[in-house]
């Protein structure tokens, strides 16, 4: 159930205001967080963005995109850093086997995993948090045109690889 | 399975996705305000190191087996003058998106000089006289600028002077961070940039592939460029020896169950990946958190907490040879010295002047001179 905020057009210099102006967004925050990482470093990230969004708040410009577009593009930089110090060896847990329609998930997750940089935010923005290709757009600083390609490119690729798991 | 197969699998996929992840997330307020650090993160982390692997042996001999002992961090004085005698005047960096070059006074820094261009990349020559920006153009290319401060009779306070060196082929970077700029050779010869391939789709330019390192010759503009492989694709950190031949870069793995890993690579050796030289340094080594790789008064360094240490090249930390760092560095910049340093960590740019540690004022992202 989403829970009912009261809107704010631009983050406040007040710690309760910026809260406020922050709070619509934390979904979209945390989970492309948990995309780009994962979910365990996922709070991290969002805990790291919102520390530079608040640092930052003066620089927000209304004019060159929406508030979720200027946090979603601290948060795909902030998680980019994370995960240059990823540890390495995480703890291994035996699991059942997983079923076919879960093992077509993680060939897909795989696959996206294994996109270029570029390529690999256009498809978590677009298709994982369900961006449309304007907002995409705002996030990557670049033109809904380049989001379209960038897709499209995106999709081949990961045909080329989804054909090799399953050819059939 | 067609495009527009994969289109609706992967619109189902995601809305599956944000189903079961409606979770949001626990935020310590008092921290993004405070700039505290979370309470939750002291826990975490003594968690993480000791469930660490080490990939390449690293034998840290802090002090010991040196024959020059470490700067030592310096109190800071009211007036570090001496320390700062002989730095760079200026350095150039982006801010906001835009190019600028910002004049650093004796009294303290600020007071840009915007130039009203979209950058998306910045380096600099290491004396902070000339800087290079490369800008997204359409077609996929790129064009590279030489931006350089010139003061004369014409323009008595200074003013920038922007020529395009060339424009070649290759797309921008999608964010701009500190990790990712123009690396400009010592002896202002080369630049070492990354940029993503680009692709014919439907007979349209796409410039969204994996990414190359991309070599450009300022003399003759011939490109020379290196491929990664399909585990490495991710590039960054780029660092040119004191031979401006070698050039060290770290390079994340696609996948995150591996460690980022420094690596240095010859550029008048053939070849043409730039995953094939082997590791110099992993980023994380199960104990200890490594900066940058570069060369400080010609031998190999990188950062571990507030300390500078040696490496061999082959994986092995030798002795600290300064200190007084900032922590958990994403870029540093060093003048033809090696007495002055630019740093970056997070949103904070730092100045090193021969062991004096100060905050540059201002928010500024690929700072470097």
């Amino acid at each position: 159930m989403e829970v009912a905020v009261r809107a704010v057009a631009a983050p406040a210099q007040d710690a309760e205001n910026f809260r406020d102006w922050v709070a619509p967004h934390l979904l979209a925050m945390s989970r492309l967080a948990t995309r780009l990482t994962s979910s365990a470093d996922g709070d991290d990230v969002v805990q790291e963005s919102l520390v530079r969004a608040w640092r930052k708040r003066s620089q927000y410009d209304e004019t060159r995109g929406s508030a979720q577009s200027w946090l979603l593009a601290i948060v795909a930089d902030r998680a980019r850093r994370h995960r240059l110090r990823a540890r390495p060896g995480r703890e291994l847990v035996d699991l059942p086997a997983p079923s076919p329609d879960v093992e077509r998930s993680l060939d897909l997750e795989d696959a996206i995993a294994g996109l270029p940089r570029r390529q690999r935010l256009a498809v978590e923005l677009h298709y994982l948090l369900g961006l449309d290709v304007r907002e995409c757009a705002a996030v990557m600083g670049c033109s809904e045109g380049t989001v379209k390609s960038t897709l499209f490119d995106a999709r081949a690729r990961l045909r080329g690889v989804l054909k090799e798991v399953d050819p059939a | 399975m067609t495009d527009d197969e994969l289109d609706v699998r992967l619109r189902d996929h995601g809305s599956s996705w944000r189903e079961v992840n409606q979770d949001r997330p626990g935020i310590d307020w008092d921290a993004v305000t405070t700039g505290r650090r979370p309470r939750a993160w002291l826990a975490v982390a003594g968690v993480s190191v000791a469930a660490a692997a080490v990939i390449i042996p690293v034998a840290l001999t802090v002090g010991g087996g040196s024959s020059s002992r470490p700067r030592p961090a310096k109190h800071p004085s009211p007036s570090p003058t001496s320390e700062r005698a002989g730095a760079p005047s200026g350095f150039f960096a982006l801010h906001n998106g835009f190019l600028d070059y910002v004049g650093l006074t004796t009294g303290g820094e600020g007071g840009g000089h915007p130039q009203h261009s979209r950058g998306v990349e910045v380096g600099a020559r290491a004396d902070g006289s000339v800087g290079y920006g490369a800008f997204p153009m359409s077609g996929c290319k790129t064009e590279i600028d030489k931006i350089a401060l010139v003061t004369d009779a014409q323009h008595p306070t200074g003013a920038i002077i922007q020529t395009t060196v060339t424009t070649i082929l290759g797309g921008a970077p999608v964010i701009q961070s500190d990790g990712l700029g123009i690396a400009v050779s010592p002896d202002d010869t080369k630049l070492a940039m990354v940029l993503s391939t680009v692709h014919e789709v439907n007979g349209k330019k796409n410039c969204s592939g994996p990414e190359q390192l991309v070599m450009v010759n300022l003399v003759t503009h011939a490109v020379r460029r290196w491929n990664g492989s399909s585990t490495l694709s991710y590039l960054e950190r780029l660092q040119w020896a004191p031979d401006s031949e070698r050039l060290a870069y770290l390079a994340p793995p696609l996948c995150c169950h591996s460690v980022a890993m420094y690596r240095v690579l010859d550029t008048s050796a053939p070849g043409s990946s730039y995953s094939a030289p082997p590791p110099v340094l992993p980023v994380f080594d199960g104990h200890h958190d490594f900066g940058p790789v570069f060369w400080w008064h010609g031998q190999m360094v990188a950062t571990n907490n507030d300390s500078l240490y040696l490496l061999n090249g082959h994986g092995g930390v030798g002795a600290a040879v300064a200190r007084g760092f900032p922590t958990h560095l994403d870029s540093v910049s060093s003048d033809p010295t090696g007495d002055h340093l630019l740093l970056s960590s997070g949103d904070v740019t730092y100045r090193w002047d021969n062991g004096y540690l100060s905050v540059v004022k201002g928010n500024w992202t690929q700072p470097g001179w």
